[in-house]
């Protein structure tokens, strides 16, 4: 079991843990951080840390997912980043859901493997796509 | 150096910064300044990323100045973030002669005599001398939060909000 916490600017994490809720019912080990504006990067930093220390401990690990690279969710989690724990940067609903169907039996790095490549199929064009089966 | 446009912000480079006033001041190199985070070797490596691609230096404010005077810092138009606003006055007071400052953030520090200004920016009422030596300077300072926002006169909002 790998814990997972996603970090975004405003509620954008809160909700994206909700609407995977609402697929895939309630989870336990992940967590969500959502940035104030008026949050200094050093508090959000301490506030991801222990969420993922209450998510990760005594499993196999954690994973963070943030919302953009180069924000400040994404530049306070790079210390963790740092300290050996993946955190994957553009996270998507596909994505997420992907990860929590996974992370029973992967390990943090198979997960972000599959992290990457499911938030990269996830985003598509839904036109081409029914055009591609009519024809 | 052509400073086109200085940002005090203590977020640092974040998505504001790099979704749009990078492009909207035309900046081709991003200047952190502040003397810790240019000691901080976590910050020096991380910042760099967080930039998207825009070649970034994380330099004291001794070093902002003299790269500013290098034959490089002469030829690019660069986006200069102060982390703090002493950090903007010193860059000032030492020669740097950026074309417009405006305020990003200032996350407040838990307990200082802070006053939030704005959601996102916090004075207190030593800060407010500080901002009030910068316009002295010869500016109009600004708290845009995009580009195209409307400039209102921060001095004139830290007045309405006593300090």
């Amino acid at each position: 079991m790998v814990g997972v916490v996603l970090v975004s600017h405003g509620p954008l994490a809160e909700g994206l843990k909700a609407a995977a809720e609402m697929i895939v019912g309630p989870q336990e080990r992940l967590a969500a951080v959502g940035m104030d504006p008026a949050a200094a990067v050093e508090a959000l930093r301490a506030e991801i840390e222990s969420a993922l220390a209450s998510v990760a401990e005594g499993v196999d690990g954690g994973l963070i997912l943030a919302d953009m690279l180069g924000g400040s969710p994404s530049n306070a989690s790079g210390y963790a980043a740092l300290a050996g724990t993946p955190v994957i940067c553009g996270v998507n609903l596909p994505m997420l859901l992907e990860v929590l169907m996974r992370r029973e039996t992967a390990s943090p790095g198979e997960l972000a493997a599959v992290a990457l490549e499911s938030g990269r199929r996830g985003v598509t064009d839904l036109g081409a796509q029914l055009s591609g089966a009519a024809g | 150096m052509a400073v086109v446009h200085m940002r005090i912000d203590n977020r640092l480079i974040h998505g504001q910064v790099t979704t749009s006033w990078v492009s909207a001041v035309g900046a081709d190199r991003i200047v952190v300044t502040n003397d810790d985070v240019a000691r901080d070797p976590v910050q020096k490596l991380l910042l760099p990323q967080a930039a998207r691609g825009v070649p970034t230096s994380i330099l004291s404010v001794e070093e902002t100045l003299e790269f500013a005077r290098s034959p490089q810092g002469e030829k690019e138009k660069v986006l200069v973030i102060a982390k703090l606003p002493s950090d903007a006055l010193r860059l000032l007071e030492g020669g740097l002669k950026p074309r417009e400052v405006n305020v990003g953030n200032q996350a407040p520090t838990p307990g200082t005599r802070f006053k939030m200004v704005t959601h996102s920016i916090a004075v207190t009422p030593e800060e407010a001398e500080i901002y009030r030596k910068i316009a002295a300077h010869g500016y109009t300072l600004t708290c845009k939060m995009m580009p195209s926002d409307r400039p209102g006169d921060f001095l004139e909002l830290l007045r309405r909000n006593g300090l």
